[in-house]
């Protein structure tokens, strides 16, 4: 979660002139970090980390980034591959796209 | 029926899917927008995509430069914002021509959902933010893969599904999004 709490949240919406109710900012912080948490630990668990140990240094990075944050398309560009590509790589490293 | 505008990892992840062509439906056509499309180098999805032009059940809709601009500015709005990930120039040009064509995004990141969650639940006022963007980013309608399978088979054959969707995707679904969709807390767009 890149926000430390809602009082950041809303200080960063204000940037772009929106104006969030701090309480509503708190429960929607609150329900993405649980949300994340729980992906990070099922692509964790998942995860073939001896292939991912054994991929060159790059690709490696991107693997890792990838289980820490789902985040495809960022590792993509990390691997200098395509999405695509990350996907096959994704898959034979074992590691789960969370919905 | 509805129109369905696909993103990149749905769609890959949909082409290997043994019933993906189930998603007839419940929509009456999917538009691919270009940026998406250029991200696809998948040949099941290519072929996916190969076959349902050629039925003329997927368009594809090209960039243009005042959709391209709204896309942009999405895309700086959660960069500012400090979404983490950010809404990516593809997924934000998808989100606004489903917004232009009426239609549903189909997504399986987060940012997208989350911007609109903030929007539609957070804010208590709109100063500038979107003075220029044209749309109710707020009433944006998104599905993930559980809204779109739990829409095609009804909660009866949700978990069943789920699991076959796993085997030929290595998508997880997780229990709490599953729960959710079988209480009927999930937004289905």
């Amino acid at each position: 979660m890149p926000w430390r709490d809602a009082r950041e949240l809303v200080r960063a919406a204000a940037r772009v002139g929106l104006v969030l109710d701090e309480r509503e900012a708190e429960k929607l912080l609150r329900k993405w970090a649980e949300e994340d948490e729980e992906a990070r630990r099922i692509r964790r668990e998942n995860a073939d980390w001896d292939f991912i140990e054994r991929q060159e240094e790059r690709v490696r990075a991107a693997l890792k980034f990838l289980v820490e944050t789902g985040d495809l398309r960022t590792a993509a560009k990390l691997a200098g591959v395509s999405v695509g590509e990350m996907d096959r790589l994704r898959m034979k490293a074992g590691i789960p796209i969370v919905v | 029926m509805e129109l369905g505008v696909l993103d990149t990892c749905f769609i890959i992840n949909w082409a290997r899917f043994r019933l993906r062509e189930d998603i007839k439906r419940i929509f009456r056509r999917v538009v691919l927008v270009e940026p998406v499309l250029g991200e696809v180098k998948d040949t099941a999805a290519i072929t996916l995509i190969g076959e349902w032009l050629a039925a003329n059940y997927a368009t594809i809709y090209p960039l243009t430069s005042d959709l391209e601009a709204h896309a942009r500015r999405l895309v700086e709005i959660s960069i500012t914002l400090g979404f983490a990930p950010i809404i990516d120039f593809p997924e934000a040009y998808a989100l606004v021509i489903s917004l232009e064509l009426g239609g549903v995004l189909v997504t399986d990141n987060k940012a997208p959902k989350r911007l609109s969650e903030l929007v539609s639940r957070g804010v208590r006022r709109l100063v500038e933010v979107l003075r220029d963007f044209p749309y109710d980013l707020g009433s944006s309608r998104i599905m993930d893969a559980v809204d779109v399978l739990l829409r095609i088979y009804g909660k009866e054959r949700l978990l069943e599904v789920a699991d076959m969707y796993t085997r030929d995707t290595g998508i997880v679904f997780s229990r709490r999004r599953l729960r959710d969709a079988l209480e009927g807390r999930q937004r289905t767009g």
